[in-house]
């Protein structure tokens, strides 16, 4: 009795053995077949750094057949000449908030030149809350018009604060203003004004 | 004289075309911070970056109280270098202005969509001479050159960025700074906090301690979370994390204000954020049937969501007829919102000659760069509808009015025979 129940347990045993091996074998050939093989693990590491960009989407502000002693505007305001031309837009398209700064490089007018109230700017938020309203430092406020610092020797304004980098809540306008001033000479007049971000 | 002098400015002055032209210029990384650690070296790699559609030309400088110790490599143009930032910058146009460099000299080529490394080199000087804080030195790209139109008075853009590489100079003795975050949380939800605690002085401190104050939309402190002390060694950052579930609270702004207490020193930082988002709803749209040529007056009625004031609130309505065409569109005046509370917008629409029926209105409420929507309708009509007078009702009441006075009349009468 104790012999056979040895020779049973031998048996089931083996049985469960073969069942085993059998179970792996087609289980291991099902496996290949569907491509699932083992990998070995590994880490990837990387450090992303932030991006300060900066695009003006308009980069001329154009006023067309102006005439000497009226103002202009580019801000569509109907108290005052609008003369066709648009502001600048700009956008950050960076990875982090802004500031810019601008500066005229040459003056605008040939009778006045230098920071003066013939050339001056403004700066207002074109979707949504672009840009803080104020901040520390010679930070001008929104939507109040200052002159546009000119030469080279002058310390650029920081125009824009804190400018937002998220999608529609990342343009500016910075609208111009000008007039003409009594004895300007006729002819073609332009000035160029340089923007530069950097992280805020 | 004048006269003809502002016509022959004018006339000169003819129309020209709005340039198209897009200045772009971008720059990683954009800060770079780190110790003043005297004759340590670091060889930093940065990449301009052109998002444009077009190549680019790019002039490069460098500027900063450690300028002269600085170098770029890894590219073709000439490199300005100066104390000033404005002007090397403001050099570097004049130069090409003035013609006295080619383009080439100038700027190195970045291709479209496309970025460029270049490598700046520096090794720091001694430390004498430094106020303790940051040393703001920076590396900057310029796009150039500025093609305007002909013509006509142009302010014409120019894109510039410049990237910040700070080394701070320790402050004597035990001294922390504390930046913070606070992020806003749906209602219910977590507010999460991060306290940011950077050691800038020259000695470490064993017992930093924050503690988080915050104050309801109406400027009330309802709660203070103190957060674990922390050590912090030298030129350490540590950041202590930190949560508020929002439930029960009110919709709204509020305020953070961090408190750091360290070696019998206090610095504080105030972070506002949002409790649910700033949102109106719009509870009805209602106007009464009109005439032809005569005005609706369409009211709509608004209710704020939010716990602080908005301001200048107002919405823009569009009638449709039925086949869904516009014929109309009225905006409303601006309102200002009190916290929850409930305002009526009104427009107006001329009807004119408009086809009797219904119209649809699609009114649009604008709030703080957010809209809301909703839809209503509007009869034109051919009589406006009122208290309706029906012939059988004039009868019927005539006939017991008259039958009241025959009751009257006859018992009056025979009060008077038995008398």
């Amino acid at each position: 009795m104790e012999i056979q129940s040895n020779k049973m347990l031998v048996s089931a045993l083996l049985a469960a053995f073969l069942l085993v091996a059998a179970g792996f074998w087609i289980l291991q050939g099902k496996l290949e077949s569907t491509g699932l093989t083992s990998s070995p693990t590994g880490t990837v590491s990387a450090s992303v750094y932030s991006t300060a960009d900066i695009a003006l989407k308009i980069s001329a502000v154009t006023f067309s057949n102006v005439s000497i002693d009226f103002t202009y505007r580019t801000d569509g305001n109907t108290a005052v000449n609008h003369s066709g031309a648009e502001a600048f837009l700009l956008r950050n398209d960076g990875s982090v908030t802004a500031n810019v700064t601008l500066y005229a490089g040459d003056s605008l007018w040939v009778t006045q030149t230098g920071n003066s109230s013939y050339y001056r700017f403004n700066v207002t938020n074109a979707t949504g809350n672009t840009t803080a309203k104020n901040c520390s430092g010679s930070s001008p406020d929104h939507n109040v018009w200052y002159n546009v610092p000119v030469g080279a020797g002058n310390v650029a304004t920081k125009a824009v604060c804190i400018m937002d980098y998220t999608d529609n809540n990342d343009y500016a306008n910075i609208s111009i203003e000008i007039t003409v001033p009594s004895g300007e000479s006729s002819g073609g007049k332009s000035s160029e004004v340089v923007f530069t971000a950097t992280q805020s | 004289m004048e006269f003809r002098s502002k016509q022959v400015f004018a006339a000169v002055l003819l129309a020209v075309t709005f340039s198209s032209m897009v200045s772009a210029i971008g720059v990683r990384p954009s800060r770079l911070v780190y110790p003043f650690e005297e004759a340590r070296e670091y060889s930093i790699g940065y990449a301009i970056v052109n998002r444009d559609v077009e190549q680019s030309r790019v002039g490069i400088y460098f500027c900063g109280p450690l300028w002269k110790n600085m170098r770029v490599t890894g590219n073709d143009s000439i490199v300005f270098a100066g104390e000033s930032c404005g002007d090397v910058q403001a050099n570097l146009l004049k130069m090409v202005n003035d013609g006295d460099l080619t383009l080439e000299q100038a700027g190195t080529l970045v291709k479209a969509q496309g970025e460029k490394p270049v490598t700046l080199s520096i090794k720091l000087p001694s430390r004498s001479g430094y106020s303790p804080g940051i040393v703001d030195n920076r590396i900057g790209f310029i796009q150039l050159p500025l093609e305007l139109p002909e013509g006509g008075v142009i302010s014409g853009g120019i894109a510039a960025v410049e990237g910040q590489l700070w080394f701070k100079v320790p402050y004597p003795g035990k001294f922390l700074t504390l930046d913070a975050n606070a992020e806003g949380a749906p209602l219910g939800e977590k507010a999460r906090f991060k306290a940011i605690i950077t050691n800038d002085g020259s000695e470490a401190v064993s017992d930093a301690r924050v503690s988080i104050d915050i104050f309801s939309p109406d400027g009330v402190r309802i709660t203070t979370i103190e957060l674990p002390p922390k050590e912090v060694k030298l030129t350490e950052n540590v950041e202590i994390p930190a949560s508020w579930d929002t439930d029960g609270q009110e919709l709204g702004a509020y305020k953070a204000s961090f408190r750091l207490v360290y070696a019998d020193k206090i610095t504080t930082v105030e972070k506002n954020f949002q409790i649910g988002g700033l949102e109106i709803s719009i509870v009805g749209i209602t106007a009464k049937a009109v005439l032809k040529n005569s005005i609706a007056k369409i009211l709509i009625e608004v209710q704020s969501k939010w716990g602080n004031k908005i301001k200048d609130v107002y919405a823009v309505v569009g009638i449709y007829n039925k086949l869904g065409n516009k014929v109309g569109e009225s905006k409303t005046s601006l309102v200002d919102l009190r916290p929850y509370s409930k305002e009526v917008l009104q427009a107006f629409w001329e009807t004119g000659e408009s086809e009797l029926g219904d119209y649809k209105l699609n009114a649009t409420v604008f709030f703080e760069g957010k809209t809301a929507s909703a839809e209503g309708t509007v009869s034109v009509v051919e009589q406006v509808p009122g208290f309706e007078v029906k012939m059988e009702y004039v009868l019927l009441a005539a006939v017991i009015l008259a039958l009241a006075l025959a009751a009257w009349f006859f018992r009056n009468r025979i009060r008077v025979r038995v008398s």
